[in-house]
């Protein structure tokens, strides 16, 4: 599913958030979006959802103008995950997961079954299967980051926008985390992430879109990322590369 | 749903009938309907007191539990309960005024409390809403603020009124704001309440898995697919509606709509689908038991011909059993 903003700007309490930001993401493209702390990115992927107002210029799912579409057109199209979760722990895992069908299911009606393979595929996905009926609030963090990655799978959605999906997993949760993400790319699907660690836009590929003080920086394929000069003038610090000898790129702080 | 839930419900069904014909089978002030059953008043008895105020307590009981919870869920705040919004202090404001300014009683032959205190629930709602709109377009926290403020507001004109009062009338207006079922005669007032009940238990039922989302997160429901906005709307006027149907009738009885989702979300999960039902049928098994005690606890301590307030005991057995809760639940599993 193609998303297009044109001049979009957000103002939070008085701050202006982003500046006429222009993003255009194609369909089944994988963009990594990047930046500082406050520079916008979690602003960004929540104005491109309609979940903040724009004070100017408009966002497009496939063409539709998000303010046309209603909650839950827009829930049919795009999964969410935010950074945050201050919910109530005490659903199970199952219950989190099913909610993910919430657009698509009449307000009085049970899940059906094309509703309930979608859950079973999301639990599969995320290997939950032996956690169902546990609540959520039992689990680590890194099994509940897996839990509210399969709710927005089971939204089986053409797009799905992560905020900060790996933050604060150990690598093996973190490793799992990529591979989900990079199935669910590799159908072909819309994915776009939020992210602080500069090593996950190379294991996501695709692009990198930078943002510094409300506006686009930087936009380009993944492997541009990896010049000094451009992650020094994005993050004002210092950066050390490193190339593999299977042509991966990594890069560390140089401290 | 786990295996030893689905027991839970029959469970609720036998427990509810159970307290159902222990209120019936009891009666009042340690006499029971049933011991003169064959006298020629007892008929009317049954049918114009007897069995109206048990219905009462389990509409009473079922809706505040229900409003409870759907407050819970909507401040996602195990603290929150029917009255938080200052619906009851609206409700007890009007009957209030209607007791200590006209004397309480008929007004051309019409009762005016009740009236009253429907028009001060149902207008301590608007003005909640309102205010709450007029800030940041009517958030949970604007919302909650907004409530509590018209509480106190209204509790402070409450005091005053009873302040400037004659005495005669201070005990009936006591007496009310303490809640009771002690004034249901027919089933006139059952029906009026039910006819505000019913279509918010619909709009309840219909919002179950919005109420489940606005739990795990605003911005989690609107990822989603909720309209967050129209559905926080939604479920702050029909739980409400019902807490004013209610309370309007028997005033504010206490602790039920806290306590009652509490217990059920132990036993059934935190889904709405299961919680709502499972908290009406525990609510009208409650109320009902807590007005059984209430009408015979004096005649049993000291055989007096006087009744409890109801509220005085779902308070402070609900209380207890919150401590109890407290004390007793698994650390490694959130209370609510």
């Amino acid at each position: 599913m193609g998303i297009e903003a044109r001049g979009l700007t957000v103002v939070r309490i008085g701050r202006t958030v982003l500046r006429d930001v222009d993003l255009k993401i194609d369909d089944g493209e994988r963009v990594c979006i990047i930046g500082p702390n406050g520079a916008g990115k979690s602003t960004l992927m929540a104005a491109l959802l309609g979940l903040l107002p724009a004070e100017r210029g408009e966002v497009r799912l496939d063409g539709a103008p998000l303010d046309r579409l209603g909650r839950r057109e827009v829930g049919r199209r795009v999964a969410y995950m935010p950074q945050v979760h201050e919910g109530h722990l005490g659903f199970t895992v199952r219950e989190v997961v099913q909610s993910g069908r919430y657009a698509h299911v009449h307000p009085l009606a049970g899940l059906d079954r094309a509703d309930r393979e979608a859950v079973d595929r999301a639990v599969e996905a995320c290997r939950l299967g032996n956690l169902l009926d546990r609540p959520v609030g039992t689990l680590s963090g890194g099994e509940r980051q897996k839990v509210w990655l399969a709710a927005a799978l089971a939204q089986d959605t053409p797009a799905m926008f992560l905020d900060e999906p790996t933050a604060a997993l150990d690598p093996r949760h973190q490793a799992d985390l990529i591979g989900i993400m990079r199935r669910y790319a590799a159908a072909g699907r819309t994915l776009v992430v939020v992210c602080h660690d500069l090593n996950l836009p190379p294991a996501i590929g695709g692009r990198v879109v930078a943002l510094r003080d409300g506006a686009v920086v930087f936009d380009a394929a993944v492997e541009q990322l990896f010049d000094p000069a451009v992650l020094g003038a994005l993050y004002e610090t210092t950066f050390v590369l490193h190339h593999g000898p299977d042509g991966r790129r990594s890069v560390h702080l140089d401290v | 749903m786990l295996p030893g839930r689905t027991l839970v419900y029959p469970l609720l069904v036998v427990a509810c009938l159970a307290a159902a014909a222990a209120s019936l089978g009891v009666g009042s002030c340690g006499e029971s309907i049933l011991i003169r059953w064959g006298d020629p008043g007892s008929l009317q008895t049954f049918t114009r007191l007897t069995l109206p105020r048990l219905v009462m307590g389990m509409v009473v009981g079922a809706t505040l539990s229900v409003a409870g919870t759907m407050f819970q869920a909507l401040f996602r705040n195990p603290l929150a309960c029917p009255y938080t919004l200052g619906v009851s202090s609206g409700a007890s404001l009007g009957a209030c005024v209607a007791i200590l300014v006209f004397g309480g009683g008929l007004w051309h032959g019409w009762p005016v409390v009740g009236p009253a205190a429907l028009v001060g629930a149902l207008a301590c709602m608007v003005t909640v809403y309102t205010i709450a709109r007029l800030r940041s377009g009517c958030t949970t926290g604007t919302l909650l603020l907004a409530g509590i403020s018209i509480g106190f507001v209204c509790s402070a004109v409450i005091v005053l009124l009873l302040f400037l009062a004659r005495t005669h009338n201070l005990r009936q207006a006591l007496m009310w704001m303490m809640g009771s079922l002690d004034d249901v005669v027919g089933f006139d007032g059952v029906l009026e309440s039910l006819i505000m009940v019913v279509p918010a238990a619909g709009v309840a039922a219909w919002l179950h898995r919005d109420l489940d989302l606005l739990m795990m997160g605003e911005t989690v429901a609107a990822g989603r697919g909720v309209n967050v906005v129209a559905a926080r709307r939604l479920i702050y006027f029909a739980a409400s509606l019902m807490t004013a149907g209610v309370v309007a009738r028997c005033g504010p009885i206490g602790f039920v709509g806290l306590i009652v989702p509490h217990a059920m979300r132990v036993l059934v999960g935190a889904a709405h689908h299961r919680l709502m039902p499972a908290c009406a049928l525990a609510g009208a098994t409650f109320l009902p038991l807590c007005d059984l005690l209430a009408r015979n606890a004096m005649w049993w301590l000291r055989q007096e011909s006087r009744e409890l307030p109801v509220g005085v005991l779902t308070s402070l057995i609900g209380g207890s059993f919150f401590l109890y809760l407290l004390l007793t639940r698994r650390g490694d599993r959130p209370m609510l």
